[in-house]
This record gives C-alpha cells, structure tokens and sequence, in this order.
C-alpha cells in the first residue's frame, strides 16, 4: 500500500483503464470497422471489375463487366451463387443502373440500346421485360426499386435538369 | 421446350410499354429547390421516406421527405459531412446510409434516426468508396468502389453494429425470404 495514494495494483490498474479509454476514444473518432460477408467477397472479386450494387433481402444485383462487356448480375448473398436472368442482358445493350426487390423477382434497369436510353422492369418468374416510358420525356439514368417492389425512382434528366420521377407498380 | 416458350412469350412482352402506370414528379420540399437539381433518390422499404440529393449552400446535400405529403425532416448532424453522395435507406426509414466527406476524406456513415446516433465506418483495406447500397433491414452494406485501380463491389455484415429494421407485421428474428427460387 502507498501511503495516503493508490496502491501499486490500483495504479496499474487505473492506467489499464485509462489507456483502454483512450483507444476507445481513438477508435470512436475513427469509426466502427465492419466485417466483409466471406466468403461472398471471393465470389465477388472473381466477377471481375463491378459497380453499382442493390442490395435487398437476400439478394444483391450489380453491373459487372466481364470479357469487355457490361451486364446485370444477380447473386444470392447466402450461398453467393448468381442466378440466371434470362433475357435481360442483350449483347447491344449497355446497362447503366439496376435495382432489385426483397424478394428478387422485379429487377429495375436502365440501358442503352441502339442510341436510346430505357427504362425497363424485368420479372424473373416470366422471365419478361416491360419497358416503362418516361413521361414527360426524358433520360433517365439512375433507378432504384422499392425493396418491396412496388415503387420506382428515376432519375431523369428533363429540361436541362435533373429531376426524380416516383412510378408506382401494380 | 417451356423456358423456350417462356423467352418467346418474353420477346413479345418487350416493347409493349406500361399500362396505366400512376407515376408522379418527387415534388420539391418548398419553392427553394424549384429550379435545382435533384438526383440520386432513394425510397425506405415501403415507400413512406424519400431521400435525395440537392444543392445546399453551394454543396451537394440530402433532403429526406415523408411521401406523399413532401414534408421534409432536417437531417443537421450530416451537415459537417458535406457534400453527400449515394444515401440508402432501410425498411422504415430508420437507418439511413450515405457518403459523406470529412477533411477531404470519404466517409461511410449511418445514421439511426429512432436514437439520432451517428455511425461512422471505418473500411478495412483500402476501398475508396464511390456508392453504396443498404440491405432494407440493415443487416448488410454494399459498397461499390475503387481498390488498388481496381473497380469492384464489397459487402459488409452489420448485424453486429445495428438492430434490424424490419417490415411492418414481421417480428425480430424473420427472415425477408426469397420467394423466388
């Protein structure tokens, strides 16, 4: 015991405590680091070189490239396996963005084809794509599907601006 | 011979346009953004949230809304991680993911708008991260970026870091299951 202070296994103690303060201060001002879901990421570098993800429920559709050419792909984040989406990428088109439901039958998309911009929804249980025209005309460029799959926002660019179109789904 | 039929009857389905669709433009909150940009919308699960991306005080900013009635809800503890990019929201809107920027830096955040607690992220690696996509029960985060040149997507698991946000009527614990195989 130290006379009138703390004794030796107190201090070392206190300093313990002080020190794994300030690491918890430091890490706090740094951030939380958050795991990558394994082995998912493999999967995911063997894509090739990738963009614009949605995620919803299990589901996770991206833009990847592969052999010079871009296309959606759809995997199922809890066996990582992609799943196949007939019909949906065409050789001529250029996917720009992709959106996917919780339960990853609707996919959303925007594509260049022949020189125009397309909206379409893509149901994978009919394996059919519904192009949806955008009214008052413009480009679209960006989509995102409600997760439960019954709503769209599009960015669209009208008028010089770019503006947010809300297309309900029956 | 039926996924033959199937992509047949799916070739003459393309093309056929929308059908009654009801579509609307994303009203502005207020006449300040009449005559702005507005990108990058984003809607929580069910539709009740819409977040955007609008010009504020010379910087790119985000606009939360109620929908349908517009009304917009301040979002200020995001202010200092202006501009933003790329926002995501959950089920009910409780969590909202985005990309902010911090001493120059790119910061993932997410803020948990039930306790007005700000999560910032720390990426392991070196991924630089350009969009981002939160699963709507914010179990998982997907991040689409640049690493050593090159361009991919990385998923994150938070279940650890945040309470689910779960539909409406499901309880904690259920799977949002695929329905379809």
């Amino acid at each position: 015991m130290i006379k009138g202070g703390w004794s030796r296994k107190g201090l070392r103690l206190g300093l313990f405590a002080g020190g794994m303060g300030a690491l918890a201060n430091l890490t706090g001002c740094m951030g939380t680091v958050p795991q990558p879901v394994f082995p998912l990421d493999r999967r995911l570098e063997e894509l090739g070189p990738s963009r614009d993800p949605s995620l919803a429920g299990p589901w996770l559709a991206l833009i990847s490239n592969r052999g010079g050419r871009d296309q959606v792909v759809l995997l199922n984040v809890e066996d990582q396996r992609p799943v196949p989406l007939p019909g949906l990428n065409r050789p001529n088109a250029q996917p720009l963005s992709v959106g996917v439901e919780a339960k990853g039958d609707r996919l959303a998309l925007v594509r260049q084809l022949e020189g125009r911009t397309e909206l379409l929804l893509y149901r994978r249980r009919l394996m059919s794509s519904q192009l949806i025209a955008i009214n008052p005309p413009g480009v679209p460029r960006r989509v995102m599907l409600r997760a439960d799959g019954r709503e769209l926002a599009v960015e669209v660019s009208r008028d010089g601006q770019w503006q947010v179109d809300l297309i309900e789904i029956p | 011979m039926k996924p033959l039929v199937l992509v047949a009857i799916n070739l003459l389905v393309v093309g056929c346009g929308d059908l009654g669709l009801y579509r609307r433009r994303a009203g502005p909150a207020g006449l300040a953004f009449g005559g702005q940009d507005r990108e990058q919308p984003a809607l929580s699960g069910q539709g009740e949230w819409l977040v955007s991306v609008v010009e504020r005080h010379g910087r790119q900013s985000l606009m939360m809304q109620a929908q349908p009635s517009g009304q917009e809800v301040p979002l200020p503890s995001l202010r200092r991680f202006e501009p933003h990019d790329s926002p995501s929201l959950s089920w009910n809107g409780r969590y909202l993911a985005l990309l902010g920027k911090q001493g120059g830096r790119s910061r993932v955040l997410i803020l948990d708008r039930a306790s007005g607690r700000l999560l910032p992220l720390q990426l392991p690696g070196d991924l630089q991260p350009e969009q981002l996509s939160l699963a709507p029960d914010g179990r998982r985060l997907a991040l689409a970026g640049i690493t050593r040149g090159r361009r991919l997507v990385q998923v994150f698991d938070l279940a650890k870091m945040i309470e689910p946000d779960l539909p409406r009527g499901l309880a904690i614990g259920t799977m949002v299951n695929p329905k379809v195989p």
